[in-house]
């Protein structure tokens, strides 16, 4: 498994655009977007629900489905391109180089077979493993999860384990075949607060000790704070702010970025109250032409309903889509 | 989610045995298989041991091991009368119903009410009934499975197909569900058989090949519903193949509802076969079944032994898959707890 070498990144979206086709009309769930992810390093992909974060994943992994599809853009891992590889190859990267966590372990496992099983499938699958050796392993994955006394866990069927223990199971499915990058769709959402930590400390430590790369998806952006070096900040199918997590933290340039942060609870100020963002995503079918946080934004400019802005690093680093930035400006708008 | 350890083949049993009624129906449902399995056990003219003149014989054994092919019959037995040969035997011990179920026998006993010789009487040609009832709860019994095991093949793979790819896929073959409902497949049965031979084996491909539709419907829901669970996708994401992820991950989860319908298509197909015997274009007239026995009784109305027990044997056996089917449907739903 050659990672990547030197600069170029392990996984590199551009300009993906992913649609859903509804009897109402296309719906654009990803409307143009660009990342990039080095090897071993972490990324984090914030953004409310429906903002078209879990799409992207899925189409990562190949597995947008009908009626949705990647209308434009590519996306590129390890040097090839995944939206034009045919579906036997894909499901050869699948779960051996690029594996996903998901979000709801309590559903994410198949009710009618042990865990052990499970684990099992994925060595079978992609290492040839025969059922002796692939169970002395799947005992070492439990264990190295975090699962105790994993001799006798490995016949647990689902309905037998906590929520954390089925996420710590599922992590171990992602990680058996040694993958070079993994999707975590909102890996702790789904748990109790004192199992999230305990879950991200998990995803850190195998990171640290497998050098595989993270692409973080979550809605939270205190969980991201402190397991990655950069964040890229996601709002109705647009990226709109990327910047390493302290200059988000530090200086937020994006008046979406500003109003999530203020959102969140802070221990300095406690006696406050939180502060809401003012109405709703807008509904993907009736997205203004311009920014789509127009019409929730507190520092509205005449233009930003009708002209769509660009992401243009505004120092280095660090990017964002806004209009009350001189370099977006100078950029001039988005091509319709 | 109560019992640690047990899974839910465990639970599903233990509620099927904890309802009355479903319990009754799976306990005929199984007696009928001893029944059927020990067939030649039960009924036959053969003794299970014969002793002349100091040689023992274990005809019947030797029989079966004839049968699959693993014996042969000795010489002096090769076309023995056991009955005679018993007279001057020291020793024979008879099955129960010490008849076989074609054993024609128009000398005497014919039309004979119930009594000790023959328990259920006999026919017009001198056959005993209890013998022909045991017989033909083989053949009955193997026309339910064998059409329903054709059924659910095609079923399942149909509906399955239909349910995963979704599209096109599932817009060609859902027409070609209805075009099949629209069959009347009794009218076909008599057709065919009005054009082949009776046979046994051509009412189970046919009550199979024509059947299948209400299995497929359901089973393509049942994969249009289980197909979006996250333990589907988690499945794909970790690269298991489509083929892999139907019949491993979504079958199982989706194939609970149509044991339901299993167990009333082996009830609908034992049901339809007595029809076609009844009716006498069903299976060879050598051969002795339920459904046989009650059509020599339109003739011969003063015998009520030939309408009674075949009419009951099969009241029974739908009543009993019927009972099981029941109880399968409360016992695969899992909101329905064990009392």
């Amino acid at each position: 498994m050659a990672a990547a070498a030197g600069g170029a990144p392990l996984l590199e979206l551009r300009g993906l655009h992913v649609s859903f086709a509804t009897r109402a009309g296309e719906v654009p769930a990803v409307r143009g977007v660009d990342l990039a992810l080095r090897a071993g390093e972490t990324l984090a992909l914030v953004g409310e629900s429906g903002s078209g974060k879990t799409v992207c994943a899925l189409a990562v992994m190949g597995l947008v489905d009908p009626p949705g599809r990647v209308v434009r853009g590519s996306v590129w891992f390890d040097g090839r391109e995944l939206t034009a590889l045919p579906a036997r190859e894909l499901r050869r990267l699948r779960g051996r180089r690029i594996a996903m966590v998901f979000q709801e372990p309590m559903t994410s496992l198949n009710p009618v077979f042990t865990v052990g099983d499970q684990v099992a499938e994925v060595l079978r699958i992609h290492l040839r493993m025969k059922a002796k050796q692939a169970r002395d392993e799947v005992i070492g994955l439990l264990h190295r999860v975090g699962i105790p006394s994993p001799e006798s866990r490995v016949d647990a069927y689902p309905h037998e384990l906590s929520g954390g223990m089925k996420q710590r199971v599922m992590i171990a499915m992602a990680i058996a075949c040694k993958p070079d990058l993994l999707i975590a769709d909102e890996p702790t959402t789904a748990l109790d607060v004192t199992i999230q930590a305990q879950i991200m400390e998990l995803l850190a430590a195998l990171q640290r000790e497998m050098g595989m790369a993270i692409l973080l998806i979550t809605h939270n952006l205190g969980v991201v704070a402190h397991y990655t070096r950069e964040i890229a900040v996601m709002y109705a199918g647009k990226l709109v702010e990327r910047a390493p997590v302290r200059e988000i933290f530090a200086r937020p340039e994006h008046p979406y970025t500003r109003a999530l942060l203020r959102s969140l609870p802070r221990p300095d100020r406690a006696h406050e109250p939180l502060e809401a963002i003012p109405g709703t995503v807008p509904s993907p079918l009736e997205l203004p032409k311009g920014c789509a946080f127009a019409d929730r934004c507190a520092q509205v400019l005449p233009r930003c309903p009708s002209d769509p802005p660009r992401l243009v690093a505004i120092r280095q680093d660090h990017a964002a889509a806004c209009w009350l930035h001189e370099a977006v400006v100078a950029a001039g708008p988005e091509p319709a | 989610m109560s019992e640690a350890g047990q899974g839910y083949g465990g639970r599903v049993w233990a509620e099927l045995r904890a309802t009355p009624r479903a319990n009754w129906g799976l306990n005929i449902v199984v007696l009928l298989a001893v029944v059927a399995v020990c067939a030649d056990l039960i009924a036959s003219d053969r003794p299970y041991y014969l002793n002349v003149g100091g040689e023992r014989y274990f005809p019947q054994l030797r029989a079966t091991g004839v049968a699959l092919g693993l014996a042969e019959w000795p010489e002096e037995l090769r076309n023995a009368d056991f009955r005679a040969l018993a007279s001057q035997a020291d020793a024979a011990w008879w099955p129960p119903i010490p008849y076989r179920s074609t054993g024609v026998d128009i000398t005497g006993d014919v039309f004979e009410p119930p009594s000790a010789e023959h328990w259920l009487g006999t026919d017009a040609l001198g056959r005993d009934v209890a013998a022909g009832m045991v017989h033909g709860t083989r053949i009955s019994l193997t026309i339910g499975l064998v059409v329903v095991a054709i059924q659910a093949t095609i079923g399942i793979l149909l509906g399955g197909l239909a349910g995963y790819y979704g599209g096109w896929i599932d817009i060609a073959l859902s027409r070609l569900f209805e075009l099949m409902l629209g069959i009347p497949t009794f009218f076909l049965i008599i057709t065919v058989a009005a054009i082949f031979p009776p046979s046994i084996y051509a009412i189970m491909g046919i009550l199979g090949l024509t059947g299948w539709v209400g299995i497929a419907r359901f089973i393509r829901g049942e994969f249009l519903k289980v197909r979006s669970m996250d333990y589907v996708t988690a499945a794909r994401a970790l690269g298991v193949g489509d083929a892999r992820v139907m019949f491993r991950h979504i079958l199982p989860n989706a194939v609970a509802p149509v044991l339901v319908s299993m167990a009333f298509g082996v009830a609908t197909a034992i049901l339809t076969e007595s029809a076609l015997s009844f009716l006498g274009i069903g299976v060879p007239q050598h051969l002795v079944t339920w459904g046989s026995i009650l059509s020599e009784s339109r003739g011969s109305t003063f015998a009520w032994w030939l309408a009674v027990f075949p009419g009951a044997a099969i009241f029974l056996t739908v009543t009993a898959y019927n009972l099981l089917g029941d109880g399968l449907r409360d016992a695969l739903d899992p909101k329905l707890e064990v009392r």
